[in-house]
């Protein structure tokens, strides 16, 4: 059970988001950059921070700019967490 | 009709050679299907890139086939593993500083103007003008992340002088590269019928002849002859400078994306309504959408090696990249530190939004509504124009 939630990616992920942008868990499901006030330039700077304290990885820095969706951002976690 | 002989004085003749060229290689592809091949439409990438650079066709392919090579020799390392991935990120950060230097160098001591004779003729080896350098940057980055593999020659060439992109806006590489094939495929009628492209080429049109007579207008009011009191001028560049400078800018590239849809061809948006924007951000989100995104990608959200990024350092350094990028003099520099300063400001402000909450809704609910879109206007206005006057009282 603990690992099935260690590796609840996308969970985590709309978790996050849902805390950086204060929105519902459901909201944060299928969100893109542009459609919702916070998630600005300023915003996303502070979702990698919160997404890499969370996950405990770093993304590089080519990286930051393509992580625009959630879906994005959980293939990336998921790759970048393999590695 | 003063104003119209201004107008007409005021058209760039580089620019209207770059509109006439478009025009015409719109019109070939779609008329000539012929040339609706990857070698059709080299052809006339080629033609309409020696009519736009003319005398400096032989520095931009110079340069442009120097980026090539660097970039094809770099694909010869596999990048299987992590660390060949991360060498070739250096290789390639190495490469976007020295075409960073090389591009500064060359505003700093005009290579373009500068030839070289042989036989007879004066070559110029070096033309690398603000949209050349960020295109090749987006190359760059985009090879170094591994998001695009080394471009066929053919396409790369096709990509570097497609006429609709070559005096703005940035289409990046895996934005062509992706709808390269779609453009050959594509049948002539659709996209001439296409009522989108119509009307992003009539939008541009009428942008532009619009900017073309506001400008035309101003420089009538403004004449010295006519003697006008300073703040009557102040209060006329106010209103009528910026808005002639947009819409001539957003004439100028809803004009491209509107003949590049005859292509077939989709380039993504240049201007969304800045003016009017409530603050820097969304001025900012909404201007030249096509630079300003590569220089918010690369450079705001950057770390520059810290384990957290300061927006306030990186928002200095993109307003200043941006100034540099439009010129290396004291103008340009001071352009871009007052829209950094500006930019950081409205940062602070987000920051400790909620210590105004009180005072906010108390004092300012309904005229803020307002005042965000005045201020910003007046700012961005008053950073074209306050420049000048600082540089003389340095002095």
């Amino acid at each position: 059970m603990a690992q099935d939630i260690d590796f609840d990616i996308g969970g985590r992920v709309r978790e996050t988001l849902a805390r950086v942008f204060q929105l519902s868990a459901a909201e944060a499901g299928d969100l893109r950059m542009g459609l919702h006030p916070l998630w600005n330039s300023m915003g996303h700077m502070q979702l990698i921070v919160e997404l890499e304290k969370e996950f405990g990885l770093r993304f590089p820095t080519y990286e930051i700019a393509e992580l625009l969706s959630t879906e994005a951002i959980i293939k990336a976690v998921e790759r970048y967490r393999q590695k | 009709m003063q104003f119209l002989r201004n107008s007409l004085l005021t058209i760039d003749l580089s620019l209207l050679i770059a509109v006439l060229v478009c025009i015409a290689a719109s019109a070939l592809v779609s008329l000539l299907p012929m040339l609706r091949s990857t070698y059709g439409l080299l052809i006339v990438s080629l033609l309409a890139t020696a009519g736009i650079y003319r005398h400096g066709m032989l520095g931009y392919l110079f340069i442009n086939l120097v980026i090539y090579l660097f970039v094809a020799g770099l694909a010869w390392l596999p990048i299987g593993s992590r660390l060949l991935q991360r060498n070739r990120w250096r290789w390639c950060c190495a490469a976007m500083l020295a075409l960073l230097a090389i591009f500064l160098a060359g505003r700093y001591y005009q290579l373009e103007t500068r030839g070289v004779p042989l036989l007879g003729v004066k070559l110029f080896f070096y033309s690398l003008n603000m949209w050349a350098f960020l295109r090749l940057i987006t190359l760059l980055w985009e090879f170094g992340s591994g998001r695009v593999e080394r471009p066929s020659l053919l396409s790369y060439v096709i990509w570097i002088g497609l006429p609709f992109t070559l005096l703005g806006p940035i289409l990046r590489y895996s934005q062509f590269e992706q709808q390269l094939p779609l453009i050959c495929q594509s049948r002539k009628t659709e996209n001439i019928l296409s009522s989108q492209s119509t009307r992003r080429f009539l939008l541009g049109m009428a942008q532009l002849s619009l900017g073309l007579l506001l400008a035309g207008f101003q420089a009538s009011l403004v004449d010295p002859g006519n003697g006008l009191p300073r703040w009557e001028k102040l209060a006329i560049g106010f209103s009528l400078a910026p808005w002639a400078f947009y819409l001539l800018w957003a004439g100028y590239f809803n004009f491209m994306e509107g003949l590049a849809l005859f292509w077939g061809l989709n380039l993504p948006p240049s201007f969304n309504r800045p003016f009017g924007r409530r603050n820097l951000s969304e001025f900012w989100a909404n201007w030249n959408m096509t630079a300003t995104s590569v220089f918010r990608d690369y450079f705001f959200f950057n770390r520059w090696g810290l384990a957290k990024a300061n927006l306030y350092i990186n928002t200095l350094v993109v307003f200043l990249m941006v100034g540099v990028w439009h010129g290396l003099n004291g103008y340009w520099v001071l352009w871009g530190l007052l829209h950094g300063i500006g930019f950081c400001g409205y940062l602070w402000y987000r920051a400790n939004k909620s210590r105004f909450a009180i005072w906010r809704h108390r004092v300012l609910d309904a005229p803020f509504r307002f005042a965000g879109p005045i201020a910003t206007y007046v700012y961005v206005c008053s950073c074209w124009f306050l420049p000048p006057t600082i540089l003389k009282l340095m002095r």
